[in-house]
């Protein structure tokens, strides 16, 4: 062989070896697996000094707080259950960290630089749905009933968790354009696109269902997300609303593809719900459920009537990209809580005193500048009669520093 | 905190494809890479205060840990054995959860060869592919750098025949 046909060879080996390098990589979710579990395995002295809070608050660990009152009735982990399943994978294959040796110092957060501030917005009303004519108005059941965001004087009374998280993942997604919108539709079956509802970007039709997509809505928020109409309930096979809700999503394709806590149902006569809530996994590996401008829980939402789907409505399916954020003490949690001005300024007379002494910990969207971030935060609730009904004040407490925050 | 040390989980994020496509290089499974490169990180992260970008780049810190660590994988457990048997037998592929889990390899009939070359001929190939200098490559396998790009010629006319031999066996 010649030596300039010997060169062109091994550049080009050279070629397909930078090529192969460059293009192999771990499989999707790996690296936000990975990091997770290397924060969740953090050493035991430094959760402790931070329980304490005395040497610095960078290393803390997540509470341990119920995760709510609603009825789980299971616990469905679909698609980026990977984080979920990390854990076990770790504990049984990679026993040789250590465990004893200091973390090093460092900070974490930034990635996304000043995050938005999120908070409640009670008051405000999602209008576009009911420009779906054939989308049903949930029933009075359904929505947050006695819930008081007015002047109060709040008094914590609960029980602080012990380990409280260093810090935790912040997700980012873009506004959706056609490159996102036209699979979804097309995934669904829908191929024809009709003049969109008002408020929405696009609607479309497939067989037996009408899909109608919508954008970001600031000023709530809500993340874009879909509505389908079912015009004969194709592929809700079963018994009971929950089975009938599953097949459906199952039928479309629809199931999510995020962390999900499912499987509540509420019951209304012939109308039932069943709601698939959004979460996202902490350090610790437990979900935080995602919560609306009124401290609601949601994410895909099954709507029946006599056991067929009339609706379904969800969060359009996004990439997300995540990086972690330095999160604030749980005794700075309580001082903000206690110190929070109200969210609604309608207010009871006399000013009600309520005991916060409900702490969940949640994910809130905020919007900044065509892009959406889910960032942790602190529920606090406390219940309050007046005039013989009981009230719930809910308090949203952000959990990202505030340094690391734009207002 | 040296102060111009970077923030751990940018170096995470920057050079863990590359660990990762490093290490997959040298072993024959994406589980085990994956294993590999979780070890590297926990290393990494426990070491992070002990890292002087003075002295050394980031790049060079994080793949002697991985260099190291995956020589501690096939030291401890003969796993290079269990590799060629892998490679000349290929049983991995379908009964590798991590690699049907959407592994984004491309190359992988090329990294196999890679794997086969001796160790000091596959580490060249491998770390110089993963971007490193022939500076940082030689310091990483303790040799000049003029001794680290004749090793990498080697091992490159040696990936070649071995590519060339593979396609002649199969026409």
């Amino acid at each position: 062989m010649s030596d300039d046909k010997e060169d062109l060879e091994l550049q080009a080996l050279q070629r397909e070896l930078d090529d192969a390098f460059a293009t192999t990589r771990p499989r999707r979710g790996y690296e936000d697996e990975l990091w997770l579990r290397m924060q969740a395995r953090r050493p035991l002295w430094t959760r402790i000094r931070d329980a304490f809070g005395s040497l610095g608050t960078l290393f803390r660990e997540a509470p341990a707080i119920p995760l709510g009152a609603v009825a789980v009735l299971l616990v469905v982990v679909i698609g980026a259950s990977i984080l979920v399943n990390s854990g076990l994978r770790l504990g049984t294959t990679h026993n040789s960290y250590s465990q004893g040796a200091s973390a090093p110092d460092m900070a974490f957060g930034g990635g996304f630089g000043k995050l938005p501030t999120p908070a409640l917005h009670p008051g405000l009303v999602d209008r576009a749905p009911l420009a779906l004519a054939a989308a049903p108005e949930a029933p009075a059941i359904w929505s947050g009933a006695n819930l008081y965001f007015g002047p109060a004087n709040l008094r914590w009374t609960g029980q602080l968790p012990v380990e409280p998280p260093a810090q935790a993942l912040v997700y980012r997604y873009s506004e959706p354009g056609p490159s996102v919108i036209d699979p979804f539709v097309a995934s669904l079956g829908a191929t024809n696109k009709q003049s969109a509802a008002p408020g929405f970007l696009g609607t479309y039709s497939g067989q037996g269902f009408t899909v109608s997509v919508r954008g970001t809505v600031p000023e709530l928020p809500r993340e874009p997300y879909f509505v389908l109409t079912s015009a004969n309930g194709a592929g809700a096979t079963g018994n009971d609303p929950q089975t009938i809700a599953m097949n459906f999503l199952s039928y479309y394709g629809l199931f999510p593809t995020w962390p999900a806590v499912g499987g509540a149902t509420q019951q209304s006569g012939q109308q039932a719900r069943v709601l698939f809530t959004r979460a996202f996994q902490l350090t610790t590996g437990r979900l935080a459920e995602v919560v609306d401008w009124n401290g609601e829980r949601y994410g895909i939402e099954v709507d029946l009537s006599s056991n067929q789907v009339r609706t379904v409505s969800g969060p359009l399916p996004l990439s997300l990209v995540s990086t972690s954020y330095r999160l604030i003490s749980n005794e700075e949690a309580v001082r903000m809580a206690l110190a929070s001005a109200p969210a609604s300024s309608q207010a009871i007379q006399p000013v009600p005193t309520v005991d916060l002494n409900t702490l969940e910990e949640v994910y809130v969207l905020a919007v900044a500048n065509g892009q959406g971030f889910y960032e942790p935060a602190y529920l606090f609730s406390g219940t309050f009669q007046y005039n013989g009904q009981t009230y719930t004040k809910r308090v949203l407490v952000p959990l990202v520093d505030p340094s690391l925050r734009s207002s | 905190m040296a102060a111009d040390r970077p923030l751990f989980e940018d170096v995470y994020r920057d050079y863990l494809g590359r660990i990762y496509a490093y290490v997959r290089a040298q072993v024959g499974t994406s589980a085990d890479a994956e294993d590999i490169t979780a070890q590297v990180f926990m290393n990494a992260y426990q070491a992070y205060d002990r890292f002087e970008p003075r002295n050394v780049t980031p790049a060079a810190w994080l793949f002697r840990i991985a260099r190291n660590a995956t020589l501690d994988h096939f030291r401890a457990s003969g796993r290079r054995d269990r590799l060629q048997r892998t490679i000349e037998h290929q049983p991995e592929a379908e009964h590798d959860p991590a690699s049907m889990a959407e592994e984004r390899i491309q190359y992988r009939a090329l990294l196999i060869h890679v794997a086969r070359l001796p160790e000091r001929q596959r580490d060249a190939i491998s770390l110089r592919h993963s971007g490193l200098s022939f500076e940082e490559v030689g310091h990483l396998m303790s040799c000049s750098e003029d001794a680290a790009k004749m090793l990498y010629h080697r091992a490159l006319k040696a990936l070649r025949e071995a590519v060339a031999g593979q396609e002649q066996a199969v026409e």
